[in-house]
C-alpha cells in the first residue's frame, strides 16, 4: 500500500536523527497489585487483532515508504521484560519508549512489563505512524475491559472484538489545498530563528526538554479580560500572545506557527495517526496593539481549522524554499493548546491504576507551547537549540506580555512585548553608570597633579625624564607660540612631532582652547596634505626632524623648538567640557579624510574611568604603545597624566619587537599596559618576569584565548575592552579571569550600552542584537548622521554594528562585528576571530581576514598574516591555520612581509582582496601549466583513445570508465610510447596524465 | 608507526589517534576509496592519522585463513603508542574491520568505533559475479559463445555440490586466466601483462575468500553502517551477500547515492559528521 505525504513527512524527519525514537509515543500504566503476563499477552492479541492500524507495518523501498496490514492471525507482539534499573520510573519508561522502530515490516508497537514494589508496570511504545496522543486514551478504553475479562476468566465483551478497520484519511480536498497555497504564498521559513540560543547549523538538534510556569494571578485575570476586550476565544488570545512573544524574540515578523488538530471527525474512537499539524500564518506588527494581533490570530486559527482535513504535507515540494530538512521546516514553533481529557478513575482487574507520563526526550520544534484551557499553567517544550535559561526567561515574558496586553490592548506591542520584570530590573541596574567626574577635562586633571606633585615624573623618554612642572611649562610655552601665531579658541591645530614632544604640544593646544589634530609624520606626504586641507588647520606644530610637504596653500608650520622660554604665560582659554578636544582622521573609501571629533568631557570620563579600573596613580608607568595619529595614542598618555602616573615613551619597534619593549618597560616601572587595537597582545607575553602584577587592557575581539591564557598564567591582571572609532577609545570593559570566556564587560562611566533589534527596540537579556552606545564618550556628529540616531529613551546614540547580547549578570557580551560574520560552506565564521588567532602566533605582527565571494555563491575566507621577520622554517602562519575551531579555518593563509595599508595605516582591504583572489586562483594555474607539457599531451591522447570521455591532463583513468583490463592496454601503449615498462600498480597509483607523466620522469 | 608494509598512510598522525581503513585498494577501480573520504572529511578528521590496509603478498594456493590477514596487519609496529579510535571497512573490508576492531579493543582496553560502508559478506555468488563483471568489461573482445561459455562455467563452479569458497575461488581464477588469455591474445597484449592482471584478480579472490572464514556478526552488531542505493537494490533483489550482511548490521544509515560514490559523496560526509563521533 502507498503511504500518504503526511506519513512520509514523519519518516523523512526520522532520517535526520536516525537511531532515535523521535516519533515514538509511550503509554505507561501502573496498577496497585499484580498483572498477569499470560492475560496481558492474550488481551493484547485480542486488541491488536481488532485494530487493523496496530497491525500495520512499514517498509522502506529505496526513496519510498510502503505499508501493509499483517493479518490478525499472523501478528504477534511479544511482551518484553521492562528494565526498571534506571534512576527513576519515568526515566526507565522513556528509555523503553525511545528505542527506535525499524521500517522493515516489523510491528510498530512494543510492550514491556515489569513487576514493581509499588505495583506492576505496563509500558506500551507505539510509533506515531499508527498512533497519536488521542490514541492513548482510546487504547486504554479498548484494552482494559478485555484484560479484565481474560484475567477474570469471563468471556470478552462482544463489542471489544468488533473489527476496527484502519480509518482511511480523506483524499486531499482541492479547496483545502487552494486555501493552504493562498495562505502560505511567499512565506520564507528562513526568518523563524530566534535571537537567542545557538545559531542553526546543518546538524539537527532535536533533543528536547520542558520548562513550565504557573500563570500569575495577574496573567490569569488578564486572559479572562482579554477574551472579552478583543472578542476572541481563549485559544486565539493565547496564540496571539505566543506569536507576539516569538516575534519579540526575533522570529518572523511573518510567522507560521504549527498547531495540531484532531481530524477524526465522527470517528471519535479511531486509533491511529489522525492528527494534522496545521500551519497558522500570522504577520506580527509590533507597532500595533494586542487587539489587532489577537483578531488576526483568531481568524487565521479558525481558517486553519476549517481546512485541517487536508494535511499541509500534501504541498511538500511545491512551496518554494520549504522542505523537510532541518533548515527548511515550514514552522519551528508549535502551539499545542488543547482541551485536556478529563481525569478518570481507572481500574484494572479490580485494582486501582494510574497512567504514568512517558516523555519523548526529543523536540521536533524549537519551541512548543503546551497548555490547556483548564490549566493555569504554561509548558514550553524546547529543543536544545535553546538554553534552559532562555526558555525560563521566555515563560516569564509570556506572563508579563498577557498582563501588559490586558492593561492596554491597543498599546504598541513593541513597547512591552518580550520584557519581564527581571529583564527591566537587570538592565535598569546596568544602566546606572552615571558617575561624577573629578575633573571636567583631561587638562584640568593634569594641572591638578602639577599642583600636587610638581616634581613627579610625567614623561620618561629614553634617558630623559620630564616632571609634571617641566611638562606644564613647555605646554605654556606652546600655548604662547600658538597665541603669537594668531590661533584662537576653536581653531584646529595639527601636531606632527615625535611622541615625547607631542605630549606638551597637545597640552599647549588645549590650553589655547583649540582642537588638536594628531598627525603621523611618517605617513605619506599626500595624505598629510589632504588631512591639513580637509581640517582647515590653522597651524601645524612640528617636532624635531619633522618636515612637512612644502606647499604655499598649507597652514604655517610652527617648530616646537621655537616655543618661547617660560615667561609670563599667555592667558589660558577655559574650554567648555562639551567642546571638541581632538579630531582623528581615518581614510575614507575615496581616499578622503573622514573626521571623528571627540569632546573634552568624553575623553575625561573615559580616561578617568580606566585610571580607576586599571589602578593608575602616582608611580604607575604606562607605555605609549599606540601608533601616532590615533586616539589610542592620546589615551595612553592621558591615562597616566590625568592620574599622577608617568607615560613611558617606547620606540616604534616596541610595538612588534619584544626586546625593545622589555628594555623600556623594565627600566621605568611599567605597571599598566594598554594594547591598542591592531597590535598583537601576544608581544606582552615576552615581558616574562615583568608580567606578574602588570595590569593589561586589550581589545576583547582581538585577544585570542591562547594569549589571554598565557598572560593570566604569567600573573597579569587582564581587562578586555570594546571600543569603536566613533567613541573615546573604549566604551565597555571588564576583568577577564577565564581565557575561554567570551569577552564581556560593562559600559565605562557616563556611557550606557544596550542591545537593540534592527528596528531599534531594546532587547532583553540573552537576545542577540546590535550594540548601541550613548553617553559622553560619543564622537560629535552631524544631526542627520545615520550612525548616530536618536532614541526616545537614550537620546543620541551610536549604532556600533557590533553583535552583542546582555547576560543575566547585566554585563554585555560582544560577539564580533555584524558585517564580519561570514557564511561559508563550513558554517558561520567571525573574521575577527580568525584575526585574533593569527595575532596570537609568534612572528605575526598584523593580521587581516576577509571574505572572498565564490562563483557558486557563499564566501571563502582568506587570511593574511604580516610576518616581517622571515624565519628559516616559516611555518608560523601555517600553524596559525590550525588554531581556530574547524569552522574558523580560513581557506588559505597568505604570509606577507608587510600588509598593504591605507594612508592612515589600516590594512587596505581592496588591495588584500586582489591578492586573495590571486591566491585562490593559483591552484588552477598550476594545472594549466601541466597541459603544456609534451609528455602529458601524449598521455592525454592515449587516455582519449581508451576512454569514451574527452580527456584532460587531470582525467582520472578509473573514475572515467577505465578498469584493470584497459589499464593493461594503457600500460602497453605507454611502453610503446616511452620504452618504460610500467607495472599495473603504477597506473593505479598515478591515474591522471599529469601524475603518470611525473612518475615516468622520476 | 604501525608496520609500514601492511599499512599505507593517507594522513600522517598529528597526534596519537588513528583511524584505520580496511579496503582492497590496489585494484584500479571506479569506486571511491578511503583517500577520497579523508579528503572530503577535511578538518573534521584532521586530528587523527588515517591508515589504509595494504594486502599481504599471499597466493590463493596458500589458502590463507581469515586471521592471516588481520595477523599481517596487526603484527609488528608501535601499536602501543597509538589509540585507534575508529576502524572503517568498505564492502568485504567490513568483515576484516570488525575483526580488527575486536582485537584492538582487547589490546587497548577501549573499543574503536566500527563504521561499515556497504558491508558485504563473501559468498559463492559474489565470486561468480566477478566473472560476469569481467565479461562485461571486455565487451566485444569475446564472442557471444565465449561469453556464454564463461558464464556457464562460472555457474557450474559455484553450483558444484558442497564446494568450499576457496576451492571455488581457485577454479574461478583458472577460468579468469583462461578468458584473459583469449582476450589479451586477441588485442595483442603480451603474456606478462596478462599474468599481471590475473595476479591482481587472484589477489582479490584471495581477499574475498579469506574473509568468508570470519564471522563478523558480533562486531557488526555495534557498528554504524552507511549504505548506498545500489546496496539497497541488491538487498531488495535478495542478493545473499548483502541480505546476510544486513541481518547482523547495527545502526544503519541509508543514502541515496551510488556504491561507487559512497566514499566521496557529500551526503556520506554529512552522515559521518552527524552520527560518528570519536
Amino acid at each position: 500500500m502507498k503511504t500518504s505525504s503526511k506519513e512520509k513527512a514523519l519518516w523523512l524527519l526520522e532520517q535526520l536523527v536516525p537511531g532515535t525514537g523521535v516519533n515514538n509515543l509511550g503509554l505507561g500504566l501502573q496498577v496497585s497489585g499484580r498483572l498477569r503476563p499470560d492475560a496481558l499477552r492474550a488481551a493484547l492479541a485480542i486488541v491488536a487483532g481488532r485494530f487493523e492500524v496496530l497491525r500495520t507495518v512499514y517498509r522502506t523501498a529505496g526513496a519510498d515508504l510502503v505499508k501493509e496490514v499483517v493479518p490478525a492471525g499472523e501478528f504477534a507482539v511479544e511482551i518484553e521484560p521492562l528494565d526498571l534499573s534506571g534512576g527513576s520510573l519515568e526515566g526507565d519508561l522513556t528509555a523503553f519508549a525511545d528505542r527506535p522502530f525499524r521500517f522493515d515490516g516489523r510491528p510498530l508497537v512494543r510492550v514491556g512489563f515489569a513487576t514493581h514494589p509499588d505495583g506492576d508496570v505496563l509500558c506500551v511504545a507505539v510509533h506515531h505512524l499508527v498512533f497519536d496522543m488521542v490514541s492513548v486514551g482510546l487504547f486504554l478504553q479498548a484494552f482494559i475491559p478485555v484484560y479484565d475479562a481474560v484475567a477474570a476468566g469471563r468471556p470478552v465483551p462482544a463489542q471489544a472484538t468488533v473489527p476496527a478497520p484502519a480509518l482511511a484519511e480523506p483524499e486531499p480536498r482541492p479547496a483545502d489545498l487552494a486555501y493552504w497555497r493562498e495562505v502560505l504564498e511567499g512565506f520564507q521559513p528562513g526568518g523563524l530563528d530566534l535571537w537567542c540560543g545557538t545559531p542553526r547549523g546543518r546538524q539537527p538538534k532535536l533533543a528536547g526538554e520542558s520548562a513550565s510556569r504557573a500563570l500569575s494571578a495577574g496573567a490569569q485575570q488578564a486572559v479572562v479580560q482579554l477574551q472579552r476586550a478583543v472578542r476572541a476565544p481563549l485559544g486565539a488570545v493565547m496564540l496571539a500572545a505566543y506569536a507576539a512573544l516569538l516575534a519579540s524574540h526575533g522570529a518572523g515578523p511573518d510567522l507560521v506557527v504549527g498547531s495540531p488538530v484532531n481530524v477524526r471527525g465522527a470517528n471519535t474512537a479511531a486509533i491511529g495517526y489522525h492528527v494534522n499539524v496545521v500551519p497558522i500564518r500570522i504577520r506580527v506588527d509590533l507597532a500595533e496593539g494586542f487587539r489587532a494581533l489577537a483578531r488576526q490570530a483568531r481568524d487565521a486559527f479558525l481558517g486553519a481549522m476549517a481546512h485541517a482535513d487536508t494535511p499541509v504535507d500534501e504541498l511538500t515540494g511545491e512551496l518554494a524554499g520549504i522542505g523537510t530538512s532541518w533548515q527548511t521546516q515550514l514552522f519551528r514553533h508549535l502551539f499545542n493548546f488543547l482541551p485536556q481529557a478529563p481525569a478518570v478513575e481507572l481500574s484494572v482487574d479490580g485494582m486501582a491504576a494510574r497512567v504514568l507520563t512517558v516523555e519523548n526526550p526529543h523536540s521536533k520544534f524549537d519551541l512548543e507551547l503546551v497548555g490547556s484551557p483548564s490549566r493555569a499553567e504554561v509548558v514550553f517544550r524546547y529543543s536544545e537549540t535553546l538554553a534552559r535559561a532562555d526558555v525560563e526567561a521566555m515563560l516569564d515574558r509570556f506572563d508579563a506580555l498577557l498582563v501588559a496586553a490586558a492593561q492596554d490592548p491597543d498599546r504598541p506591542l513593541g513597547e512591552t512585548a518580550g520584557w519581564s520584570d527581571a529583564d527591566r530590573r537587570i538592565t535598569g541596574r546596568a544602566h546606572g553608570t552615571a558617575a561624577p567626574t573629578a575633573h571636567p577635562t583631561v587638562l584640568a586633571a593634569f594641572r591638578s597633579w602639577v599642583a600636587r606633585t610638581p616634581a613627579a615624573p610625567a614623561v620618561i623618554d629614553g634617558e630623559r625624564t620630564v616632571s609634571y612642572r617641566q611638562l606644564d611649562a613647555t605646554a605654556a610655552a606652546v600655548r604662547a607660540l600658538l597665541a603669537d601665531a594668531g590661533v584662537r579658541a576653536g581653531d584646529t591645530v595639527a601636531v606632527a612631532a615625535p611622541r615625547g614632544e607631542a605630549i606638551a604640544a597637545v597640552l599647549g593646544v588645549w590650553r589655547a582652547g583649540a582642537v588638536c589634530l594628531p598627525l603621523d609624520p611618517g605617513h605619506d606626504p599626500s595624505w598629510l596634505t589632504r588631512q591639513l586641507t580637509h581640517a582647515r588647520v590653522k597651524a601645524v606644530l612640528t617636532g624635531t626632524g619633522v618636515q612637512l610637504p612644502a606647499d604655499d596653500d598649507l597652514p604655517p608650520a610652527l617648530p616646537l623648538a621655537d616655543a618661547p622660554a617660560p615667561g609670563p604665560a599667555a592667558p589660558e582659554e577655559a574650554g567648555e567640557p562639551t567642546a571638541p578636544a581632538c579630531l582623528i582622521h581615518t581614510c575614507g573609501e575615496a581616499g578622503q579624510p573622514v573626521a571623528t571629533v571627540l569632546s573634552h568631557a568624553g575623553i575625561a570620563d573615559t580616561v578617568g574611568h580606566f585610571a580607576a579600573e586599571l589602578g593608575v596613580g602616582p608611580g604607575s608607568g604606562v607605555p605609549a604603545l599606540a601608533a601616532p595619529a590615533t586616539f589610542d595614542a592620546l589615551f595612553d598618555v592621558f591615562l597616566a597624566l590625568s592620574a599622577g602616573g608617568h607615560c613611558v615613551v617606547v620606540p616604534d619597534a616596541a610595538r612588534t619587537d619584544a626586546a625593545a619593549l622589555r628594555s623600556a618597560a623594565g627600566r621605568h616601572d611599567v605597571t599598566v599596559a594598554v594594547v591598542p587595537p591592531g597590535t598583537p597582545a601576544r608581544i606582552l607575553a615576552d615581558l616574562a618576569d615583568q608580567l606578574p602584577g602588570l595590569t593589561v587592557l586589550a581589545d576583547g575581539d582581538e585577544l585570542s584565548a591562547g594569549t589571554a591564557g598565557r598572560l593570566l598564567a604569567a600573573g597579569c591582571r587582564l581587562h578586555c575592552g570594546y571600543g569603536t572609532p566613533q567613541t573615546t577609545g573604549w566604551a565597555l570593559s571588564g576583568r577577564l579571569d577565564d581565557p575561554d570566556e567570551p569577552p564581556r564587560g560593562r559600559p565605562v562611566a557616563n556611557t550606557r550600552a544596550y542591545v537593540a533589534a534592527p528596528d531599534g527596540r531594546e532587547l532583553p537579556i540573552g537576545l542577540r542584537g546590535e550594540l548601541r552606545l550613548a553617553g559622553t564618550g560619543l564622537a560629535l556628529s552631524d544631526p542627520d548622521d545615520p550612525a548616530f540616531p536618536t532614541d526616545p529613551r537614550y537620546g543620541r546614540h551610536h549604532r556600533t554594528g557590533e553583535l552583542a547580547r546582555r547576560r543575566p549578570d547585566g554585563t554585555v557580551e560582544w560577539l564580533g562585528r555584524m558585517d564580519r560574520q561570514v557564511a561559508t560552506g563550513d558554517g558561520p565564521v567571525d573574521l575577527g576571530h580568525v584575526e585574533a588567532v593569527l595575532l596570537g602566533h609568534p612572528g605575526v605582527t598584523a593580521a587581516a581576514a576577509l571574505a572572498v565571494p565564490q562563483p557558486g555563491g557563499g564566501d571563502t575566507v582568506v587570511a593574511f598574516a604580516e610576518t616581517p621577520m622571515p624565519t628559516p622554517t616559516s611555518t608560523d602562519a601555517d600553524a596559525a591555520a590550525d588554531g581556530p575551531a574547524a569552522p574558523g579555518v580560513p581557506g588559505q593563509v597568505v604570509r606577507l612581509a608587510e600588509l598593504p595599508r591605507t594612508p592612515d595605516g589600516r590594512p587596505d582591504r581592496d588591495a588584500l582582496l586582489a591578492i586573495a583572489r590571486k591566491a585562490l586562483d593559483q591552484g588552477t594555474d598550476q594545472q594549466d601549466q601541466a597541459a603544456d607539457d609534451a609528455l602529458v599531451r601524449d598521455l592525454v591522447e592515449i587516455w582519449g583513445q581508451l576512454l569514451t570521455v574527452e580527456a584532460t591532463a587531470q582525467t582520472d583513468f578509473f573514475a572515467s570508465g577505465g578498469h584493470s583490463l584497459l589499464a593493461a592496454v594503457l600500460a602497453q601503449k605507454i611502453e610503446e610510447l616511452t620504452g618504460t615498462s610500467l607495472e599495473l600498480g603504477e597506473v593505479f597509483k598515478h591515474p591522471t596524465p599529469t601524475a603518470l607523466a611525473a612518475r615516468l620522469r622520476a | 608507526m604501525p608496520n609500514e608494509n601492511a599499512w599505507s598512510v593517507i594522513t600522517a598522525p598529528p597526534s596519537k589517534s588513528l583511524i584505520l581503513g580496511i579496503d582492497f585498494p590496489a585494484a584500479g577501480r571506479r569506486e571511491a576509496g578511503f583517500e577520497d573520504l579523508a579528503g572530503k572529511m577535511g578538518a573534521a578528521w584532521a586530528g587523527h592519522g588515517f591508515l589504509q590496509t595494504t594486502p599481504p603478498p599471499v597466493r590463493l594456493a596458500d589458502r590463507p585463513a581469515g586471521d592471516y590477514y588481520t595477523d599481517f596487519w596487526l603484527r609488528d609496529g608501535a601499536w602501543d603508542e597509538y589509540e585507534v579510535v575508529a576502524v572503517l571497512g568498505y564492502c568485504v573490508g567490513g568483515v576484516y574491520a570488525g575483526e580488527i576492531a575486536e582485537r584492538l579493543a582487547q589490546r587497548q582496553g577501549k573499543a574503536p568505533k566500527v563504521i561499515l560502508f556497504d558491508a558485504q559478506v563473501t559468498d559463492l555468488q559474489l565470486l561468480e559475479s566477478e566473472i560476469h563483471k569481467m565479461i562485461g568489461l571486455a565487451g566485444p573482445v569475446f564472442s557471444a559463445d565465449e561469453a556464454e561459455h564463461a558464464r556457464k562455467r562460472a555457474a557450474e563452479i559455484v553450483g558444484t555440490p558442497s564446494i568450499g569458497l576457496i576451492e571455488a575461488a581457485v577454479d574461478i581464477v583458472d577460468l579468469y586466466r583462461e578468458m584473459a588469455s583469449i582476450a589479451f591474445q586477441r588485442i595483442g597484449l603480451s603474456d606478462s601483462r596478462r599474468d599481471e592482471v590475473v595476479r591482481l584478480f587472484e589477489s582479490y579472490m584471495t581477499w574475498l575468500s579469506a574473509a568468508s572464514q570470519i564471522d563478523p556478526s558480533r562486531a557488526w552488531g555495534g557498528s554504524l553502517s552507511i549504505t548506498s542505493s545500489d546496496y539497497a537494490e541488491l538487498e531488495r533483489s535478495g542478493a545473499a551477500t548483502v541480505v546476510n550482511a544486513t541481518k547482523v548490521l547495527g545502526r544503519r544509515i541509508e543514502l541515496e547515492i551510488g556504491h561507487v560514490d559512497l566514499l566521496r559523496d557529500d551526503s556520506t560526509v554529512r552522515a559521518l559528521l552527524d552520527s560518528a563521533e570519536f
